[in-house]
């Protein structure tokens, strides 16, 4: 494990941000999800070093967290959520200072700091003053000081905000391919649930202090083996009723889309649904095995959508 | 067809390069913050700032080569008359003196107003640009941070000290016509000047980095600097008046209090051991106040808002 983290507790003075939390990261991209006041942000602080634990112990690499925290960030990247660029340098002069402040030599430092910035798509404008960025640009330059002096852990803190589009898909893709890389480790906290989706295999949910889930999303969202999308050729709706009346579990019913989900249970197998549909002369179009999206498995443990997650049947 | 260079080339690269910090963070800091500064300064203002500073030191040159050299020049008939009558009035003093009459109260004069003008940008503009969490999130400490900040300081302020005492120890030496006696007379002017050096960095930079940790904008941060040198020359005399006069009420007459630190520094000599003794106190309570607020403004738990 890249990190791990034995019962952490952080507090604001009397008020509780992390509570008694443990939390193991696996060497892969992690998706950090909660909604505002989770302590998302004071987890990301408490393993920087910047916040000390009041119980509580933890590891990364093989420092021991709370220890050797200037040792810690030199292996660790951050891109912050709101604008952060020191004014008057240039974007090559700025990432090359960054590094430096993160322990490389000068002109080792300048070397990557060329690199990085083509990497990011900056390479044109690199000698450019930084006030003359534009938004999707500031937000590539962050992405670029972050990764200038290659963490092995990197926390990005919405990195696409502010991007077009294109921009947006540029740097999810740049962010897969920095996590495809051998022992580089990436903490995504997004509240776009697709971002994360896309980018990260590891799912870490927080909710009021606490860690609500944690695990591989392939497994999180698998584990619905009996639970079916169908589309069929016509009247979806005489469809869903005929199978409510073989003792189905129907729902998801759709209103414009010729789809509906159903439970197979009790002994019941796929090859049936065609038997019952094809006697009333509907045709089965689309037979899909229905996982649960990420979205879905945040509100089943996200404490203000708890009911909408119930209604799901999650 | 030639490989482009390893620049260019595309992809995600490790660097498998050594984490020890090569060049400490302080230093780092301390030359960005006067890069900055001088970046962001106009270019009438910066060439104000040389052209005065050429003067300066040319008439460091001169004065000194003059007086070192006086008996030669006086070999030059229409100048010979005017130096007999500037001899006569100026009584031959020590290289120490010479040293405090020209380096002292230009030192104070400008470390002040510099202090107003680039002094207070120093913290304020990485408050305004949200840039903290950049630094705190990399392998710098509050210490690094601090200690960098006045580094920046010192390094304006050796401008005005330990530049000049350069050039007239190095002037002098060249165009002493008694070199023995000369170094007898300077060896310890270094040092001294250095002390004095460090008393400004440190007391200027105390409260110029607090007013710039408190404001965004640079300029509320050196006008607040302004107000807290007239209110310390004002409100000790109406303390004076309410509760009479005293050493320790004297002492906090910050500007002054430190202009009679740096006399006592260059005079080796004490006049009012008692009065010196409450001007050192205040002002070294001033300076533990201000670094002490300054670093609960620089939390760096903000890293993340």
């Amino acid at each position: 494990m890249l990190l791990t983290i034995d019962n952490f507790t952080v507090s604001y003075g009397r008020h509780r941000v992390l509570d008694n939390i443990s939390l193991e990261l696996p060497q892969a991209a992690v998706g950090l999800l909660g909604p505002n006041g989770a302590g998302k942000s004071t987890l990301i602080k408490a393993i920087l070093g910047l916040l000390k634990p009041e119980s509580g112990n933890g590891r990364f690499l093989q420092f021991e967290l709370g220890k050797n925290d200037k040792r810690i960030r030199q292996y660790v990247g951050y891109m912050p959520e709101s604008e952060c660029l020191i004014p008057g340098f240039s974007a090559v002069q700025y990432v090359s200072y960054v590094a430096q402040l993160n322990g490389m030599g000068r002109r080792e430092a300048f070397k990557r700091a060329h690199k990085v910035l083509y990497l990011v798509g900056l390479g044109e404008a690199r000698y450019r003053n930084l006030d003359t960025y534009s938004t999707g640009m500031k937000q590539r330059l962050k992405l670029a000081q972050a990764i200038v002096h290659d963490p092995h852990l990197i926390f990005l803190d919405e990195p696409t905000n502010g991007l077009d589009p294109d921009g947006r898909e540029e740097m999810l893709d740049l962010i897969r391919e920095i996590a495809r890389i051998e022992n580089r480790c990436i903490i995504l906290s997004s509240h776009l649930m697709r971002d994360v989706e896309r980018c990260t295999e590891y799912l870490v949910i927080m909710d009021q202090q606490k860690i609500k889930c944690s695990g591989y999303i392939k497994e999180l969202c698998a584990g619905q083996a009996h639970r079916y999308r169908l589309r069929v050729n016509r009247d979806h709706k005489q469809a869903a009723e005929i199978l409510r009346g073989k003792g189905l579990t129907v729902d998801h019913v759709s209103e414009r889309e010729p789809n509906f989900e159903v439970m197979l249970d009790g002994g019941i197998h796929a090859r049936d649904l065609f038997r019952h549909l094809t006697d009333a002369g509907i045709q089965i179009r689309q037979l899909i095995p229905r996982n649960y999206t990420v979205e879905e498995i945040y509100r089943k443990h996200v404490h203000i959508n708890a009911n909408a997650g119930e209604a799901n049947g999650i | 067809m030639a490989s482009k260079s390893e620049i260019y080339s595309q992809g995600y690269q490790k660097w498998d390069g050594d984490r020890t910090q090569v060049t400490p963070p302080w230093y780092l800091i301390g030359r960005a913050g006067v890069q900055n500064i001088l970046a962001s300064t106009g270019k009438k203002s910066r060439m104000f700032f040389i052209i005065a500073f050429v003067i300066y030191y040319f008439m460091l040159v001169a004065s000194t080569t003059l007086r070192l050299q006086i008996e030669n020049f006086k070999r030059i008939e229409w100048l010979a008359g005017v130096l007999e009558a500037w001899q006569a009035a100026q009584p031959a003093q020590s290289e120490v003196w010479y040293h405090e009459a020209f380096i002292l109260r230009p030192a104070i004069f400008f470390t002040f107003w510099t202090m107003i003008l680039y002094g207070s940008q120093l913290i304020s503009k990485d408050r305004a640009a949200n840039a903290l969490q950049v630094y705190f999130s990399k392998a710098v400490s509050r210490f690094d941070y601090l200690f960098g900040k006045f580094f920046a300081v010192a390094q304006m302020t050796a401008v005005v000290t330990l530049v000049p005492s350069a050039i007239i120890i190095c002037v002098g030496l060249v165009a002493t016509t008694d070199h023995l006696e000369f170094i007898k007379q300077s060896w310890y002017i270094p040092i001294l000047t250095g002390s004095f050096w460090l008393l400004l960095t440190i007391t200027y930079g105390s409260i110029i980095l607090l007013c710039s940790s408190l404001m965004n904008r640079s300029y509320m941060a050196g006008a607040s600097f302004f107000g807290f040198a007239v209110f310390t020359a004002v409100f000790p005399y109406i303390l004076g008046f309410i509760f009479g006069a005293h050493s320790f009420v004297e002492g906090l007459k910050w500007t002054s209090s430190i202009a009679t630190i740096g006399e006592a520094i260059y005079s080796l000599k004490v006049n009012e051991a008692g009065l010196l003794f409450w001007q050192v106190f205040d002002v070294a309570l001033v300076t533990g106040v201000a670094i002490f607020l300054i670093t609960r403004r620089i939390e760096p738990v903000e890293v993340v808002k």
